[in-house]
């Protein structure tokens, strides 16, 4: 659905690192091309007073439609969660975002880079989609934990053999899922996907090459996908491809399509939501179907 | 051949999968192709293909439009239509399907029933390796 942008108003909201001068000339850029396009509007930016629940609240009650994060996928995953929980409901609300770093949520939003986002923002392609919610917190694109997790960089032949000799925790995690069944296991790693961050959503598993799967935000369902523990040697030769969630070579998945899922564990369990880190022990995933619209590109990955 | 996976029957585009580090408990019904090479225990229903494959160790009772048995089963299997066990395929337990293929090196233990067209046969079997 295109509509004329201009019935609409637009409310930015500014991530607190983009005071930073080096980012002084980008922001120029982008009040530039929000004006040549008529979609300037209201610009708010988070301090440690201002929080971005508290900006949002404000830009809605002005009547403000569309939501802008301009920034990454920090101040993104927060808008997207404040947008979620708004007490006030507004059906036409729509959250965008102005990626003025890397982000993975513009990404599979079809917005590439900052030059480009004034253009789609303006063309107002909306789409309804699901949002994942692990606990209180809302997500768009996915939550993962695990051994598999770990920030580990394998560059030079020191740190991959550095890496061979340093012990690989495997905590063992329960899975219960609300169709009625329990999983155990002790994972590399959890992925929990509302959308597959690549090859448009699409996956097609070693396991049996027959299977290939369509990860969508618009279906009412989470995708969770297990890899097993693997050997020290198969983890390193997958590592690379764990951590960028390409599973379509590491043998031993596990896919599970769920409305909702408990997850616990002995003990914490590091937990990477939309690229931001929490620890727990026990959390619970679920889907909220058609929570959000949102503002697309051509090149969007569902 | 059916090492890491069951070969699935023609024209599955399986959905679910239990990898064979898992362990599941419980009720697996679903609407979807299901492939396990994990440990299952209770019970699997889905109106699709079910695929199981040389590392399972299934004990449930189970139930699928097609099924490849290539692991290990205790429980009761029916096919709406067809039931393969594979020669890697240890079954335990009474089968009924409407076409039926064993194939040599396979363990059936049970009692087996083959449903046709408006009648029902039925075939018993003790501890038969093919």
């Amino acid at each position: 659905m295109i509509v004329d942008s201009c019935k609409f108003m637009y409310f930015y909201i500014y991530d607190s690192f983009t005071r930073e001068p080096k980012y002084a000339k980008a922001l120029n850029k982008i009040s530039m091309a929000l004006a040549d396009l008529d979609i300037a509007g209201e610009e708010a930016r988070v301090t440690p007073i201002r929080k971005v629940k508290d900006l949002i609240k404000e830009g809605v009650k002005k009547g403000y439609k569309n939501i802008i994060a301009c920034g990454d996928d920090g101040i993104a995953q927060k808008v997207i969660t404040s947008l979620a929980t708004l007490k006030i409901r507004k059906k036409d609300l729509c959250f965008s975002i102005i990626p003025l770093r890397s982000s993975k949520i513009a990404q599979v939003l079809g917005i590439p880079s900052i030059d480009a986002a004034p253009e789609i923002i303006s063309k107002r392609r909306i789409e309804k989609v699901d949002l994942g919610k692990l606990d209180d917190q809302y997500f768009l694109i996915s939550c993962s934990m695990g051994a598999g997790e770990s920030p580990v960089k394998l560059g030079s032949f020191w740190s991959k053999l550095a890496f061979m000799t340093r012990s690989v925790r495997y905590p063992e995690i329960q899975l219960k899922f609300k169709e009625g069944f329990k999983v155990t296991v002790q994972p590399t790693k959890v992925g929990i996907f509302n959308i597959l961050d690549y090859h448009k959503g699409k996956l097609s598993l070693k396991t049996n090459s027959q299977i290939s799967i369509t990860v969508s935000p618009q279906d009412g369902l989470l995708d969770v996908i297990i890899v097993g523990k693997l050997a020290k040697f198969n983890l390193l030769k997958y590592l690379a491809d764990i951590q960028a969630n390409n599973f379509e070579k590491i043998p031993g998945i596990s896919l599970f399509r769920t409305k909702k899922v408990t997850i616990s564990s002995s003990g914490p369990i590091p937990i990477t939501l939309d690229r931001q880190k929490v620890e727990k022990k026990r959390l619970v995933c679920q889907i909220i179907p058609q929570k959000l619209n949102v503002i697309v590109g051509r090149e969007r990955r569902f | 051949m059916f090492k890491d996976a069951p070969q699935a029957p023609e024209g599955t585009a399986g959905e679910t999968i239990v990898g064979n580090s898992v362990k599941l408990e419980g009720d697996l019904i679903s609407d979807e192709n299901i492939s396990i090479n994990g440990k299952v225990s209770g019970k699997v229903v889905t109106s699709k293909n079910l695929g199981i494959g040389e590392t399972a160790e299934v004990k449930a009772n189970i139930e699928a439009e097609n099924i490849v048995i290539a692991g290990k089963v205790e429980g009761d299997v029916k096919a709406r239509e067809k039931l393969e066990i594979a020669e890697t395929g240890r079954v335990t337990g009474n089968i009924s399907a409407k076409t039926l293929a064993v194939s040599p090196g396979a363990l059936f233990s049970g009692q087996c029933v083959m449903e046709g067209e408006g009648k029902t046969e039925e075939v018993e079997e003790e501890e038969t390796e093919e």
